[in-house]
């Protein structure tokens, strides 16, 4: 994760190249998200970290992490564990 | 100028030196040349340490390019160290130097993009144009490698005296070896030597009308037959847009936003607003990569109307530009012979195709 001129971007690095050639710009949910998925976060920790820093519903903020989530896995910026 | 700047788009030029000898080469130097300037290159820890410079001020594309920047024998320890850090990397190579740690190194860590140098489609092209016997079978293998890799790839060519008749064997190879949708980019321009470069770029270019002639021969095709009264003359009045010359007083490179969101850094370590600048640096390795982009922009005049391109009637179609006026005149402001008549004999096809 990088901050490029005030903006917070995910950018594959290594063989990530292999899946995704590019960048993510984050908004600040999804910056969120990234810096407490990269602790091993689970989707529930996911969503009450989401209630605790911003004003939103259960089902908002639920529904916040399900869209990144697969967002992101959808770019092969994570994978699933077994 | 802009108020904000940003060095989102960084050059690294790891080294000036190179395997070829290409004579058209702008910026090429070798170990003599190096010894006479009193400059040296920099070292593998110095680029490292830049790189954690250059990413904490927000650069995200990186280039890594030479002089032939696999000559260097620590550049695996420099781009491996760099490729972790998270730059969209882009790396420039004439292939020829591909051993088998470089290709297991960029399989490990792929950059984003790659782009290679093609200087003929025979070694004996590339021996007279770039001194190497075994150029053209070195250029083969080490692009065989590179397309193995994930990374987008893009194949140039710098079109001169010595490889004009390579030009169709060099496409067709390259759509042989990639399909119909890779195009062989063709540089626009060859100009002087810059930076105390050794090869003879003028000495070997084409004419300004070889170069057009070279560059877009469907055009001349039909410029030569609609002269002839063999196609008719296209129905409309040419209307040439107003060429954007420069406003006075403003910052120079303003409509290429060089030092505005873009620099290089040459492998001596001077910071210019555009890699093929002979003037006008900053030293980061000296003062710091912040203090050196901040003074960057101090480093240039600022912008005057040069009265010949004012009232040019082929300035709308010129494609000169503060750098190049520099690296052809040796003035910010000369007028450039070579782009003076290129843009004429293009305004003279367009006129003649155009009722």
């Amino acid at each position: 994760m990088r901050t490029i001129a005030g903006e917070t971007v995910l950018v594959s690095v290594g063989d990530g190249v292999a899946d995704f050639c590019g960048i993510i710009q984050l908004n600040s949910t999804a910056r969120i998200i990234w810096e407490k998925l990269i602790t091993g976060a689970s989707a529930e920790e996911l969503t009450n970290t989401l209630l605790s820093e911003f004003d939103v519903s259960k089902e908002k903020a639920e529904t916040d992490v399900i869209e990144t989530l697969k967002i992101l896995s959808e770019r092969k910026m994570i994978t699933y564990a077994e | 100028m802009q108020n904000k700047r940003y060095p989102l788009n960084g050059t690294f030029e790891l080294t000036g030196r190179c395997n070829l000898q290409c004579r058209m080469c702008l910026m090429r130097v070798n170990h003599a040349r190096i010894m006479e300037t009193g400059l040296h290159e920099r070292t593998a820890e110095e680029w490292i340490h830049m790189a954690e410079q250059v990413a904490k001020e927000g650069t995200i594309s990186l280039l890594l390019t030479g002089g032939e920047p696999m000559l260097r024998p620590d550049f695996a320890e420099i781009y491996e160290a760099i490729a972790k850090m998270g730059f969209v990397l882009n790396l420039y190579t004439n292939a020829t130097m591909v051993t088998d740690p470089i290709i297991k190194l960029l399989q490990k860590y792929p950059p984003h993009k790659i782009g290679v140098t093609m200087y003929g489609a025979s070694n004996e092209t590339y021996q007279k144009l770039c001194a190497s016997s075994d150029g053209y079978d070195r250029f083969r293998d080490g692009v065989d490698k590179l397309s193995s890799l994930p990374s987008l790839f893009s194949i140039r060519t710098t079109i001169v005296q010595d490889n004009v008749n390579d030009l169709a064997e060099m496409r067709r190879y390259t759509e042989e070896k990639f399909g119909p949708e890779k195009v062989l980019t063709v540089s626009t321009f060859v100009m002087n030597k810059i930076r105390c470069g050794i090869a003879s770029p003028v000495e070997c270019r084409l004419t300004p009308e070889e170069h057009i002639r070279m560059l877009f021969p469907q055009i001349i095709e039909k410029w030569e037959q609609t002269r002839q009264g063999l196609l008719p003359k296209i129905k409309k009045k040419l209307e040439p847009q107003k060429h954007s010359l420069p406003q006075e007083g403003q910052y120079l490179f303003e409509s290429c936003r060089a030092g505005i969101d873009s620099y290089a850094i040459n492998w001596s370590g001077r910071m210019y607003a555009c890699e093929i600048l002979d003037k006008g640096y900053t030293e980061p390795f000296e003062t710091g990569f912040r203090k050196a982009w901040e003074d960057l922009p101090e480093q240039y005049p600022r912008s005057i109307t040069v009265e010949k391109c004012r009232t040019c009637p082929h300035a709308y179609i010129c494609s000169s530009c503060p750098a190049y006026r520099l690296g052809e005149t040796g003035d910010w402001f000369g007028v450039p012979e070579y782009a003076c008549r290129t843009a004429k004999f293009l305004d003279q096809i367009l006129q003649d195709v155009h009722e």
